[in-house]
């Protein structure tokens, strides 16, 4: 940087942003804010869906959309099964009880196409978009 | 904070269905289960644990309502809305109709109270309460068949032809007994794969006596019905191929016999399908008068020839809109009848539980075969024969038979979410 606006700078630095300082506060918060991009309801419903290619029950997919960085279901683990369900309805998911008494849920041939779909589409918030349409229940 | 068992009543205090909620509830718990545990593997006490799993859960009363959004019972708005529409268009042939022979607009308004009233209380019970009883049902069906041809002369009489019997306002024939069946039939298929030769006498039976009743329209309808019922994909190639050539073989066989042993009368009237110019004053003379009707047809109003067709408000129901209010009438019910088909093919499809899929796919053809062949037979192009068009054309049948059909079918609609959850409960180990 030239000499001139370097000083300019440390003038500045001096004088108006004495009292300003970016501590750790302002960076969780940042971070928080780059997080919470993803937790729009579509991005949310199409990582579930991206987690359903194998078969999972509610816990273990709580458990992989938290490290996928997804806060949302944190202190709100019912929210999830509600959406499970709502996808369900929708038929992009499949439920199924099993011998374990564990009810494990999976990607139906409609979930595998809106995936595919989700992937190869140059408007892809348009599909979203199909994954948080109401009617169709 | 709340204990496990406040938060799963909480839940469950929302959902309206009892089954439902219990299923929910086991889903919850099973969750919360083992989140404790897994707190426990990091250290906090059981009590500790717990408490901080049920809080994680979130808000109680925001996941009880939006579950209960999810699975409240509905009732399938579109498909009221349309019978709806086709019984005011019932009520149009009004116009058409009054003072015609046997024709009596009271005696429409009656059977069409009579079926909204039956529909509607059939749409408030749980059909799946029918499920247990298949046998009755299909016992009753055939009973009544039976009763048809065996019955003492005296309290049959001979109604268009085929046997029927009186029963105070109601004119009792063979179809009206093919509900019953179908729900003993949906019920037994319902309950798992049904042997072959059981099949054949759950066909066979009915046939024989609708075929003893003179009733050959009865025995048709039947025939489609079981047939969508019972033959789909899961059928051995080998046995649907048999049946298949059974059926070519007993089409020949009647062929064959038709045209050695039929009387005169009857032969004349499939060669008067043919060339109705030959039977002018015969068989042919309908054939003529409805090629009349569509040509002269007008687009709106009365045709160039505006003299009533002969059985029009029953069996001629179709023409007779086209004679009476033209083209545009008769496209538009025509419309109406192909959206209830198509709304009855998509919820079957959308209907997982067997017993209501089994239901809703009967009714379905129920619905369609008469239908199909009301308009083609209006065209020209099958021979005549007596299909009256649901809720269009006038009497018993026309009208309370398909509002029975048509209230179970939306009794399915509304209770297919209890109903998918019960099955699939089925399949959990206690």
């Amino acid at each position: 940087m030239e000499n001139r606006l370097r000083k300019l700078k440390q003038a500045l630095n001096h004088t108006s942003f004495n009292t300003l300082t970016f501590d750790q506060e302002h960076r969780n918060q940042v971070m928080e804010k780059i997080a919470g991009q993803d937790t729009r309801p579509e991005q949310i419903r199409l990582s579930i869906l991206q987690l359903l290619v194998q078969e999972e029950t509610g816990y273990t997919l709580a458990g992989k959309i938290r490290s996928r960085g997804i806060k949302t279901f944190e202190n709100d683990q019912g929210a999830l099964y509600t959406t499970l369900h709502i996808l369900e309805q929708k038929r992009c998911i499949q439920s199924e009880w099993k011998e374990d008494g564990q009810k494990f849920y999976q990607l139906t041939r409609k979930g595998r196409k809106l995936l595919k779909k989700y992937e190869s589409s140059p408007d892809k918030p348009r599909v979203l978009r199909t994954l948080v349409e109401a009617g169709q229940i | 904070m709340i204990s496990r068992n406040d938060y799963l009543q909480t839940v469950q205090s929302y959902i309206k269905n009892k089954e439902t909620g219990g299923m929910i509830a086991r889903e919850l718990n099973s969750h919360i289960q083992q989140e404790k545990e897994s707190l426990m593997n990091k250290g906090y006490s059981a009590d500790e644990a717990e408490e901080e799993a049920v809080r994680r859960m979130g808000s109680a009363p925001e996941t009880g309502r939006h579950f209960e959004d999810v699975y409240k019972e509905k009732i399938d708005g579109w498909l009221v809305f349309l019978l709806a529409a086709l019984m005011g268009c019932g009520f149009l042939t009004a116009l058409i109709f009054s003072g015609e022979n046997g024709y009596s607009f009271n005696g429409k308004f009656f059977f069409t109270v009579v079926g909204i009233l039956v529909a509607g209380a059939l749409l408030f019970i749980d059909y799946r309460k029918l499920q247990p009883l298949g046998w009755l049902f299909y016992g009753l069906g055939l009973a009544g068949a039976m009763f048809l041809t065996w019955g003492p002369m005296s309290m049959t009489t001979l109604i268009l032809g085929s046997v029927g019997i009186q029963v105070g306002p109601f004119h009792v024939t063979s179809i009206d007994f093919i509900p019953l069946l179908l729900i003993g039939l949906a019920a037994i298929g319902s309950k798992g794969p049904v042997k072959v030769w059981k099949g054949i006498l759950l066909y066979l039976f009915p046939v024989y006596f609708f075929m003893e009743a003179a009733d050959p329209n009865a025995a048709f309808i039947y025939t489609l019905l079981f047939t969508a019922l019972f033959v789909h994909k899961q059928v051995n190639k080998k046995i649907l191929w048999s049946l298949v050539s059974l059926g070519v073989i007993g089409a020949v066989s009647v062929g064959m016999w038709f045209f050695t042993a039929a009387a005169i009368y009857q032969k004349e009237r499939l060669l008067s399908f043919f060339s109705p110019e030959k039977f002018s004053n015969g068989g042919g003379y309908m054939y003529l008068r409805m090629e009349e009707v569509i040509r002269d047809a007008a687009w709106i109003g009365e045709g160039a020839q505006a003299e009533p067709l002969p059985s029009g408000h029953t069996d001629f129901v179709f023409l007779s809109v086209l004679n009476q209010l033209g083209w545009g009438a008769a496209l538009l019910l025509l419309i109406l009848l192909s959206l209830v088909l198509g709304r009855l093919f998509w919820m079957s499809r959308k209907i997982k539980e067997p017993f209501g899929q089994l239901l809703v796919r009967g009714s379905l053809v129920f619905y369609a075969v008469p239908v199909f062949y009301h308009v083609l037979m209006s065209m020209g192009i099958l021979p005549t024969a007596s299909f009256p068009l649901p809720f269009l054309s006038y009497g018993m049948d026309a009208t309370v038979l398909h509002a029975v059909l048509f209230g179970l079918v939306l009794s399915v609609y509304r209770k297919k979410h209890p109903a998918s959850f019960a099955a699939q409960g089925k399949t959990m180990v206690q």
